[in-house]
């Protein structure tokens, strides 16, 4: 193993020790602010130093880059409760409450994992037999589905996705992705959405709203990181998931139910990625007998590829921090992604249409 | 130590190797380039900007570069900062207007400390007037000629405002940037003016720079205070006239040119709010630059 | 003048609003929402009355306070 790779990323040590913060040379500081900006932590990290009462220790030219990052954290949170606030009003007369995913759902929730985070869209899950009646709900609230969508895309969302096409509120500018499960159709595993929906709980602040049940909400957040393909928020889930365990194993029995709940929906495989590198990378304290009994692993070589990819993309996107074959590793792990989601015959024609898309747009 | 001490080799090795650490006001970047233009520019319009320690620390690493197999056939310049680029390549010739974009871009994009209201900020005899207006107004020309006419250029788009110094206006410094006719307008007003390299058929059409008065460059770490807020509009034959706005209709034009307003929430209602409540508010046209210079001189005497 | 005891709970600003009063001007700032409003007028007039529970509402106020309450500035107690 090279040195390189088993040195973290500042980011990352800076993550584990916020106090790490007050002893940083100039030097270091140039390489910590752009792989926080770059992997979307420099907020979270903001965070953890301001609750150590910190900040203010910190030189100011450095204080002042945290301080704008705090701002925009701030600035999304607020926006994702009023955002609640106008959804519940669109949604009350829904047979079901609204169920929020991710980074809205950690919000809501008050989890460590909600806090100093960035967030984009507001997702939401919805019993299947609901889709139409919730789509043509937000619409009557102004949501607005894209008008660029063509028929194929519609179809694509549509017959193969677990989510509506996005809907946009034009004044708002807020986007919200209605899901009917956490995987596509088209996907290998099927996760269990009645199941889902059934074991949610309810949160104390927002009557009628609900998020996932602890193991499930590590589920989704495991799935969603390990089999999307993307890995431009890969580091940031990964922290996400750090928070999440650490705050869910204070709970006694949570991690015989996190793998109960894995092997009921099929979830085993992202799991073991995620307790594996989030020991590797953030020193979770994963019980050794759960991670021995998943040990649910591919073959040895797709599993070394695997784990080649996945160090190199968990990384921040930034010189100081990247490993010899980041971009080759973030394509196969692209690739990977899609054909996780769809099955051969129907993803190399979605793909050769993605990328014959993407020319004109790349050469303007 | 300023820019202009190094020898014109000493400013092209930096540029190609460690970088150049130039400050300008609160921010302090590393400039990277291979390009003839950005070289230039810098040693026109820089030279008198301090650099910044060469092992201290910088605020953003920024680079204007050609890749190599690029260089020969179709020039291109592609702005870096942090490694990423968040803008599309430029034909070469446009490098340095690109690295002035790029250096706005990662005050707006990223330093939310200030509230960014995109207006020229100048001062004279302690008071600072902020020129609003959407591009294509006349604003840049006019902060040019009265940075010519003795006035403390503190930015051309970028006013921050620093709400952890009681609203004082935080200065740059930085060249003023000028499109098509309002070049030569600018060269007829003051012909000792000093421009960098033009760049031909951007997206603005033909753009260049107009090198900062030294005294403001000197004073770029002084502070002002904000004591009105124009939003200029020149049009060809019209009469030199200022004319009072209420202080709801100048706030309401002003949060739409300031970048961040909706992200600084309350702080930046109360930050803009204040802002207007110690300022005088006009609308001001023009035609003629010596008449629009002579009513500013009033303004602040 | 109408009465503000014409309606059957009293009316109050919503909570997170920012205020300024300049001459004949009020600028709201809704924190919750991120909006900024900038009400002239009668609709100023109807807002500060509101704010401090005054009794003197501009005439015909029935349209303005569904405006208001349309914008998110005020709503009544109770409801």
């Amino acid at each position: 193993m090279n040195t390189r790779l088993t040195t973290r990323p500042l980011i990352i040590q800076a993550l584990r020790d916020p106090g790490l913060l007050t002893q940083l040379t100039p030097g270091q500081w140039n390489d910590l602010l752009p792989q926080g900006r770059q992997s979307h932590l420099l907020a979270r990290l903001a965070h953890l130093i301001r609750s150590q009462g910190r900040l203010d220790a910190l030189h100011p030219s450095m204080r002042n880059h945290l301080r704008a990052a705090l701002v925009v954290a701030a600035r999304q949170r607020r926006a994702v409760h009023w955002e609640l606030t106008r959804l519940q009003k669109a949604l009350a007369t829904n047979e079901t409450p609204v169920l929020l995913l991710k980074g809205a759902a950690y919000l809501v929730a008050d989890l460590p994992a909600g806090h100093g985070r960035l967030f984009s869209d507001i997702d939401i899950l919805v019993p299947r037999a609901q889709l139409a009646q919730t789509e043509s709900a937000l619409k009557a609230y102004g949501w607005t589905g894209d008008p660029h969508l063509d028929a194929y895309d519609q179809r694509y969302y549509r017959q193969w996705m677990h989510e509506l096409p996005p809907l946009r509120h034009p004044v708002r500018g807020s986007v919200i992705d209605v899901h009917h499960n956490i995987l596509p159709d088209t996907a290998r595993a099927h996760p269990d959405a009645a199941r889902l929906l059934v074991d949610a709980v309810p949160v104390a602040e927002y009557p009628g709203v609900y998020v996932l049940a602890p193991e499930d909400m590590i589920l989704h957040s495991a799935t969603h990181l390990f089999w999307d393909g993307e890995f431009d928020h890969g580091l940031r889930d990964l922290v996400d998931l750090d928070a999440l365990l650490r705050h869910f194993a204070q709970d006694a029995g949570f991690w015989n139910r996190l793998q109960e709940h894995a092997v009921h929906h099929g979830l085993t495989r992202p799991l073991y990625y995620t307790l594996r590198y989030v020991r590797f990378l953030l020193d979770t304290p994963v019980p050794d007998k759960l991670y021995a009994a998943l040990n649910d692993k591919p073959s040895t070589p797709v599993f070394a590829a695997m784990d080649w990819s996945l160090h190199r993309a968990l990384r921040p996107m930034h010189p100081s921090a990247q490993l010899p074959g980041d971009g080759f590793a973030r394509w196969l792990l692209y690739v990977r992604g899609h054909f996780l989601r769809m099955p051969l015959h129907l993803l190399v024609p979605h793909l050769v249409r993605k990328a014959l898309r993407k020319r004109p747009i790349k050469d303007r | 130590m300023i820019l202009g001490e190094l020898s014109d080799n000493e400013l092209k090795d930096r540029l190609k190797n460690a970088g150049v650490i130039l400050r300008t006001g609160p921010f302090i970047f590393r400039i990277k380039s291979n390009l003839e233009p950005v070289h230039r520019g810098l040693a026109r319009l820089y030279d008198q900007f301090p650099l910044g320690d060469e092992t201290g620390f910088v605020d953003f690493d920024v680079q204007v570069h050609t890749p190599l197999w690029r260089r020969v056939l179709h020039p291109q310049a592609r702005f870096l900062v942090d490694g990423q680029a968040p803008f599309q390549p430029l034909p070469a010739d446009q490098a340095f207007a690109m690295l002035e974009w790029g250096l706005n871009y990662c005050v707006y994009a990223h330093a939310h400390q200030y509230l960014i209201i995109h207006a020229a900020v100048l001062e004279r005899n302690g008071q600072a007037v902020i020129l609003a207006a959407p591009p294509g107004s006349g604003k840049s020309t006019l902060a040019a000629a009265l940075a010519c006419r003795g006035w403390r250029l503190l930015s051309d788009e970028l006013t921050l405002i620093d709400p952890a110094r009681n609203g004082q206006l935080v200065p740059l410094a930085r060249p003023v940037s000028l499109k098509n006719a309002s070049i030569d307008v600018l060269r007829r007003f003051h012909p000792s003016a000093i421009f960098g390299p033009l760049a031909h058929d951007t997206s603005k059409g033909t753009v260049s720079h107009l090198r900062p008065p030294d005294n403001s460059v000197a004073r770029m770490d002084e502070t002002a205070t904000a004591s009105h807020i124009i939003f200029p509009q020149y049009s060809p034959d019209a009469t030199t006239c200022l004319e009072p706005l209420s202080r709801g209709q100048a706030f309401m034009q002003l949060a739409e040119n300031t970048v961040n307003y909706s992200l600084l929430g309350e702080e930046g209602f109360t930050q803009l709010a204040d802002r207007v409540e110690q300022c005088v508010c006009h609308h001001f046209r023009y035609s003629k630059l010596e008449e629009a210079v002579d009513v500013f001189h009033r303004l602040s005497s | 003048m109408a009465d503000a005891n014409a309606f059957n709970h009293p009316l109050h600003l919503t909570p997170d609003l920012y205020l300024r009063h300049w001459d004949t001007e009020t600028l709201v700032f809704n924190a919750a929402s991120g909006d900024t409003h900038l009400l002239c007028g009668p609709a100023a007039q109807l807002l500060r009355a509101i704010e401090t529970q005054s009794r003197s509402l501009p005439d015909d106020p029935d349209t303005l306070i569904t405006k208001l309450r349309g914008l998110g500035l005020i709503e009544q107690a109770g409801s």
